[in-house]
């Protein structure tokens, strides 16, 4: 180990060839066995997703498990579970690269990606849980021969609207522009490719001029590299603020609502930092294993692990003390109703659910004080897995426990979630999964170009 | 053009060209069909002498055929009247007075009809009486108007199935059939004409006779117990208006004994408590009624001892009475002790004592009153002889109850003896021809062996409107018309009413008067009879009677006091039972009655007052007996009476007494309809008849453990906080005189002060409606319920839906128990004599709304007019606003409920002027804007302001209680506006600041 390399700790140290064809050997090579079972999986749930979806929309929602008292059930816990999960991308690409944090380079591409996916899934589930899906698109503001009738400014679900389709077309952006170097690397490189069918050789042609087109003609000289680290620093800026306002206005949802443990001024802050806790574990999550089967231990290396760790350790103490929170000023505020329903929390028919939730946000994180912990990849793996069950949890106990019981107990009543409701959480891993499978046998799941940056600075310092 | 002209081919033989059809015209074909140019348009014009108008004419005719199509489109009638009836206006309800008479009673409704349907049963706001108070069982008689499973057409059996007949047959079969030794069987009937014809098709054959039962034993007791007491067939009038003490021993006299709208009118009359006008309501009863729930005080007896306690309070009171030196009557009761009845109902010595000296307080100002099937404990009506005891001491009679324009005065009842016989007559084959009369006795009288002996007579005649259980075992069924199908009349109370068709028959059915007269062959139709009979009571003329629907066929007077005969005390026991193990008594259920209607799925879906339950019975058991045999909600139990058993759920049921069982009767039919059959368990076959007599309380039961629990489809299952959170607030009398503002301990004001709001605050028009709701008045007896599920058409969702918790009311009413303060609630661990507070919520149409807010596409709004509107078209279902209700009144559609879900004739019962909700939309309480409107239009036109109370909404107007007042609360003379500044008027949740539109006024209870 040399000298530089204890000094910093994610120089890779290899050739820039070297780098290329560890980074494409996914997408160059034939699909393992490993990904096809995967990958069959992923799509079979994907086709579970779209079936119960099917069946809901000839049925009706009945199929699921509402009812009066409760009106929001797994749909909108999954809604909230996967727009969280879609912070970590934007915050790791745009919000650490204001913070010139180095290690987010070998993790961005990847994490920005679990974004766009994440949020697409997100996205769907407000859409087809309405009453009457043909007619879901009024709730875009278009002009109209109807009056023309207006969206309501003054509902969330319509804030939710703007943010969510803001904030996915900013991540996408953001996303692809990333990629236009890396793209213009793989259309240099296929030159190398040489069909041995006609047909082969026909998709090698759209290949190609398909990567002509979306590396927007990058040349790679100084002016060009100049306009592009610009162009990325203004995303940059633009998106670090949608980062905080998407979770800040689902969290109005509920904050604005006037149902006790849904109505708090604290929800905004403890959605952002719940969404940038569950963003990361599943980042934990997804990197740990592509690291080891696309063997990308050189460029995603422990001390990112650790780092992930250590934001994990964060988030999840403020996590904890939005919680702690809650219950102080539900105690303190006099208020019998707040009272009750943060006591129905702890020892109601959902108590399950809050204990489940308690353990995996409150307990777990606190293993990654120890740094032995934090670079044993089993324990990592584990508690990234055991917060997002617990984020999920959390978004049951605020939307499911806070309607079953609300103002008047004569409306009282149980949610059981039906086999449909579980198909649909389960198939939107399916979605999710589906997209990100294809992902990385496509695109480079590193992004190229910046890890060869990073390489060359570190190269010029070791020169002086 | 030049083809062969005549060839025919497939398409010619469908089209004929004009050429074609006649071959005259051989212009076209010289010139060619199609002209070339603009100019040989013109020419050919020219030539064929079209002017421009002429041109115009065929121009749009081609147009206009060339946008037919070429089949069949099918055939729908939609001709208007050649000449319009006088006086009717399409799309303006026409109303009409009838009657409508069952068994048990009778109420004189008006039936709102539009373009010729019968839309709505009202009540007759006319009557001096009634004043409009209806039951919700009554509206939900139009359904049964066009409930699809009635029987359609007469049916002879052949074989073991039935097959349809034409009348002229049935009645040629019936005719011969009633030609052998023949029983007719029926119910009690309040028809002047039908009891006169009955009587004549009965007398006209030696070999004939005739058996009037009642299984629910409200009128029945009450005869046979008028009958031992003072020898008359009449069941007396009584005046809840003008007692001051109302003593109920197991009467539940507001929710289905005799007349409870009647009842539910005059007492609310005196629930005025700012007017100082308050009566006192105690009741003695084993199982929770209606009755109970409202009782100032309520003892918790052990079932069937009731009667123990009325002559324990005989003994107490008789010395210084009429009867004290009537030496039957002392030995009577002499051994009813205070420390003996105590032993054997439960009560502690003191209570009696106490009760009996409060009685003394109210001599001859107060009512005691017994009946219903959980009164029968002899089935010689022993609970009317004992009420008639206690009136005859306290010096009531004749005050506060009437014999002498009685409530009935009908077909006299047959003992249980001579059913008894008729049965077992018809089992050894000397009776072959049995005529049931739109009752039901094989599912009734099961425990009299009524089905066994049914199988060995020849012919059975079923008169009546579905297939049910005695039907199904019958050879030839007569369809009975529905009484809005029906010419018919009754009496009662004094009153001749008479009751009129409005509508043609739906089906070939005739009425019950039509068929009887038909059995008698002598050509008189029902309507010329009905009128004949009218002639004894009316002097008005026919016209002004069928307008008014009624009359007055003699004064209602309370008459003379009248002599107790003391020999009908005779068959009461030595010595009152002891209490010990337990007893079950059954009771008539609100929304089911006797059963008759069981197959009207709006019926089975009205939440018991009391437990909440849809969808069936179950076994009501005390708490204590539940916590002692671990039982839950829905548990199995095995009910066995003397070696019949039965299975079904356990109801945990507050207000019950250990020991002591109840179960409703009307459930467990096996054959009615579609909806009706197989729902529930039939209690009947749990009634003793070890006696000889059919007994329906006090059974002593066993009850053990069976396998499993059953869903219990309640739609409130959480009753407590309600007074920890001030939803239901109530005080007592004596404290509400000292302190007007006295219930009102956990009210809470909004935070926040002044704060203005996000919001500009709505401007009204000269009308903000606003809704005022009397919980001392309101009884929880759902008539409201009911009326607002038939005016705004809202959708019964059935068992598996109510288990889910999406039932659809707008309006539901909210039942709590509840005890005054802690130390109460310590004293009674086992919950025997809790409070019962009704609550009815519907959308409180907020000033500060929260649903309105949330909706992303703004389908819920406020109007002009104070209301919180719904718009259904534009609502995409989010549910967001359902949520976000402090109420939760909003209900969505899960499924769709309506299209392709209704069955022939079903859809005539829906509101014209009310939208059809889809699946997906959300909907809620509108106050009956549709009324609203209505009324605005006509105010309007006639260009003047609406006044106050010309609105009711349908709840409003269906409530006996007069609990509800609705209207404008910018007219600060209007009763809304008043009542909404009484100190006794609160909102709900007003400490949220979405402004309710709806107050409520404290309940005030009368206590001791």
């Amino acid at each position: 180990m040399s000298l530089e390399s204890v000094k910093n700790p994610f120089h890779i140290g290899k050739t820039f060839k070297q780098i290329d064809d560890d980074i494409m050997r996914p997408m160059e090579t034939f699909p393992s066995k490993t990904w096809w079972i995967a990958f069959l999986i992923a799509a079979s749930l994907l086709a579970m997703f779209a079936g119960i979806l099917i069946y809901s929309f000839v049925k009706g929602l009945g199929i699921f498990g509402l009812n009066n008292p409760v009106g929001w059930g797994l749909y909108i816990v999954n809604f909230v579970f996967w727009v969280g999960i879609g912070h970590a991308g934007t915050l790791i690409s745009a919000i650490l690269f204001l913070f010139r944090q180095r290690w987010r380079t070998s993790i961005n591409r990847a994490a920005e990606a679990m974004t766009i996916f994440a949020v697409m899934v997100a996205a769907i589930f407000p859409l087809i849980h309405v009453g009457r899906p043909w007619f879901v698109f009024w709730v875009f503001p278009y002009p109209n021969e109807r009056g023309p009738l207006w969206v309501n400014w003054r509902s969330p679900l319509l804030w939710d609207v703007f943010a969510i389709s803001t904030y996915f077309i900013i991540s996408l952006q953001f996303w692809y522009m990333g990629l236009v170097p890396d793209f213009a690397n793989m259309r240099d490189r296929q030159e190398r490719f040489k069909a041995r069918s006609k047909i082969g050789e026909l998709l090698l042609t759209v290949k190609k001029i398909t990567l002509r087109v979306i590396s927007l003609g990058w040349v790679g000289s100084a002016k060009t590299w100049h306009h592009y680290e610009k162009m990325v620093l203004i995303l940059s800026a633009l998106a670090t603020p949608l980062v905080l306002s998407v979770h800040t206005i689902v969290s109005f949802d509920f904050a604005t609502s006037i149902i006790p443990g849904w109505h708090a001024t604290i929800f905004p802050p403890y959605f952002v930092a719940g969404a940038i806790y569950s963003g990361f574990a599943m980042v934990l999550t997804l990197m740990i294993i592509m690291r080891r089967t696309f063997k990308l231990e050189d460029y995603i290396t422990m001390k990112h692990l650790e780092n992930i760790g250590l934001v994990i350790l964060v988030t999840g103490m403020m996590v904890s003390y939005a919680y702690t929170v809650e219950f102080v000023i539900a105690a303190y505020s006099a208020n019998k109703v707040e009272q009750y329903v943060f006591m129905n929390r702890l020892a109601g028919p959902y108590a399950w659910a809050f204990w489940t939730m308690f353990a995996c946000n409150v307990v777990s994180p606190h293993f990654m004080w120890f740094k032995k912990l934090r670079n044993n990849l089993t324990v990592l793996f584990i508690i990234s897995i055991v917060v997002n069950i617990g984020m999920w949890f959390e978004r049951f106990v605020i939307v499911v426990t806070s309607l079953h019981r609300d103002y008047l107990p004569s409306s009282w009543d149980m949610y059981v979630p039906t086999i449909y409701d579980w198909g649909m959480m389960l198939g939107s891993f399916g979605v999710f999964f589906t997209f990100f499978l294809l992902f990385v046998r496509t695109l480079p799941v590193i992004a190229i170009a910046e890890v060869k940056a990073d390489e060359a600075n570190d190269s010029l310092h070791a020169a002086h | 053009m030049s083809q062969a002209k005549n060839a025919k081919t497939k398409f010619t033989q469908i089209f004929r060209s004009v050429e074609v059809e006649s071959e005259t015209d051989k212009r076209w074909e010289e010139a060619g069909e199609f002209p070339a140019s603009v100019r040989e348009i013109m020419q050919r014009g020219a030539d064929a002498g079209l002017t421009r108008k002429n041109f115009m004419a065929l121009m749009g005719a081609s147009l206009s055929m060339a946008g037919l199509n070429c089949f069949k489109s099918p055939i729908e009638k939609i001709v208007p009247y050649v000449n319009r009836p006088v006086g009717h206006v399409p799309g303006i309800a026409k109303y009409y007075a009838t009657v409508k008479a069952n068994a048990v009673s009778v109420a004189p409704v008006l039936v709102k009809t539009r373009e010729g349907k019968p839309l709505k049963i009202e009540g007759h706001d006319d009557h001096p009486l009634y004043r409009g108070a209806i039951t919700g069982d009554t509206v939900a008689t139009i359904w049964d108007l066009y409930d699809p499973d009635r029987v359609r057409a007469p049916q002879k059996k052949s074989g073991t199935a039935f097959a349809e007949i034409k009348w002229e047959e049935a009645v040629k079969t019936a005719v011969s059939a009633l030609e052998k030794s023949t029983v007719y069987i029926g119910k009690t009937n309040f028809s002047p004409s039908e009891n006169a014809t009955i009587d004549r098709l009965v007398k006209a054959s030696a070999n004939r006779s005739r058996v009037v039962y009642d299984p629910t034993s409200s009128i029945g007791e009450a005869l046979k117990g008028e009958k031992a007491s003072y020898g008359t067939n009449v069941v007396p009038t009584y005046r809840f208006d003008t007692a001051d003490l109302i003593l109920s021993l197991e009467a539940d006299l507001l929710g289905t004994w005799l007349q409870p709208e009647l009842y539910t009118k005059q007492f609310s009359s005196k629930r005025d408590p700012l007017a100082g006008n308050m009566n006192r309501l105690i009741v003695a009863e084993a199982n929770m009624s209606v009755t109970g729930s409202n009782a100032d005080d309520r003892y918790a007896l052990v079932s069937g001892s009731h009667i123990s306690l009325a002559l324990g309070l005989a003994n107490l009171l008789l010395p210084g009475s009429a009867l004290a030196g009537n030496a039957q009557v002392r030995k009577a009761v002499e051994n009813y002790t205070a420390s003996a009845v105590s032993a054997s109902t439960g009560l502690t010595e003191k209570q009696i004592v106490s009760l009996a000296e409060e009685l003394k307080k109210y001599k001859g100002r107060s009512l005691v009153v017994s009946g219903g099937a959980s009164a029968a404990v002899d089935g010689n009506g022993i609970s009317q002889v004992v009420a008639n005891l206690l009136n005859t001491i306290l010096g009531n009679d004749g005050k506060t109850l009437s014999s002498a324009t009685p409530f009935y005065s009908g077909a006299n009842i047959t003992s249980d003896t001579e059913i008894k016989k008729v049965i077992s007559d018809i089992a050894a084959g000397k009776i072959e021809t049995v005529v049931i009369d739109r009752a039901n006795p094989v599912y009734e009288l099961e425990a009299l062996g009524f089905q066994e002996a049914l199988s060995k007579a020849k012919n059975v005649i079923f008169l009546g409107t579905h297939i049910n259980d005695s039907a199904a075992l019958s050879s030839l069924i007569l369809p009975v018309s529905h009484y809005l199908e029906s010419w018919s009349d009754a009496e009662s109370n004094g009153y001749y009413y008479v009751g009129q068709p409005a509508i043609r028959t739906l089906f070939s059915t005739k009425s019950s008067l039509d068929i009887l007269l038909s059995l008698l062959g002598d050509g008189q139709s029902a309507n010329a009879l009905v009128q004949s009979t009218s002639q004894r009571f009316n002097k008005a003329g026919w016209n002004a009677l069928l307008a008014r629907g009624f009359t007055e066929s003699s004064k209602l007077n309370t008459g003379a006091g009248r002599t107790f005969n003391a020999a009908a005390l005779s068959s009461v026991a030595a010595n009152p039972p002891k209490a010990g193990g337990y007893k079950l008594s059954l009771y008539s259920s609100v929304a089911l009655g006797d059963g008759s209607g069981a197959n009207i799925s709006f019926r089975q879906e009205l939440p018991d007052p009391i437990s909440k339950m849809t969808w069936g019975n179950y076994l009501a058991v005390s708490v204590a007996d539940a916590r002692a045999n671990g039982w839950k909600m829905g548990k199995n139990v095995k009910i066995t009476a003397e070696g019949k058993s039965i299975e079904a759920p356990v109801f945990v049921q507050p207000g019950l007494r250990k020991g002591s069982v109840a179960m409703a009767i009307g459930y467990g039919q096996k054959n009615l309809g579609q909806v009706g059959a197989n729902i529930g368990v039939n209690a009947y076959s749990l009634a003793s008849a070890k006696s000889g007599n059919m007994i329906t309380a006090g059974i002593p039961v066993t009850v053990e453990d069976a396998s499993g629990s059953s869903e219990m489809a309640t739609t409130q299952k959480h009753y407590e906080l309600a007074r920890e959170r001030g939803l239901v607030r109530s005080t007592t009398l004596q404290e509400f005189q000292k302190n007007p503002r006295a219930g009102h301990e956990h009210e809470e004001v909004p935070h926040g002060g002044k704060a203005k709001g996000l919001y500009t605050a709505h401007k009204y028009t000269p009308y903000q409606w606003n809704m005022n709701i009397d919980l001392s008045k309101c009884t929880g007896c759902s008539a409201c319920v009911v009326s607002c599920y038939s005016e705004n058409n809202i959708p019964v969702v059935g068992k598996d839906q109510v288990l889910v918790g999406r039932e659809m009311s707008w309006m539901r009413i909210d039942r709590y128990y509840s005890y005054q303060n802690e130390d109460q609630a310590k004293a009674d661990p086992d919950m025997v004599d809790p409070g019962v507070y009704f609550q009815p919520v519907m959308c409180q149409h907020c000033e500060n709304a929260p649903c309105e807010n949330v909706c992303p596409v703004g389908a819920t709004g406020h109007s002009d007019d104070g209301l919180n509107y719904m718009s259904y078209n534009r609502c995409i279902g989010t549910r967001y606003c359902a949520n976000d209700c402090p109420f939760k009144v909003r209900r969505f559609n899960y499924f769709e409920f309506w299209e392709g879900k209704l069955r022939d004739p079903e859809q005539f019962a829906l509101n014209p002027d009310v939208t059809v909700r889809s699946r997906g939309v959300i909907e809620k309480c509108s106050f009956c804007q549709q009324r609203i409107a209505e009324k605005r239009q006509s105010a309007k036109i006639a260009g003047r302001q609406l006044s106050d109370g010309e609105i009711k909404t349908a709840c409003q107007q269906a409530c006996p209680a007069d609990a509800i007042v609705f209207g404008n609360i910018q007219d600060k003379e209007a009763k809304v506006t008043k009542l909404k500044e009484d100190s006794r008027a609160y909102q709900l949740l007003a400490e949220t600041n979405v402004k309710p539109a709806v107050s409520y006024m404290v309940k005030i209870r009368n206590q001791g």
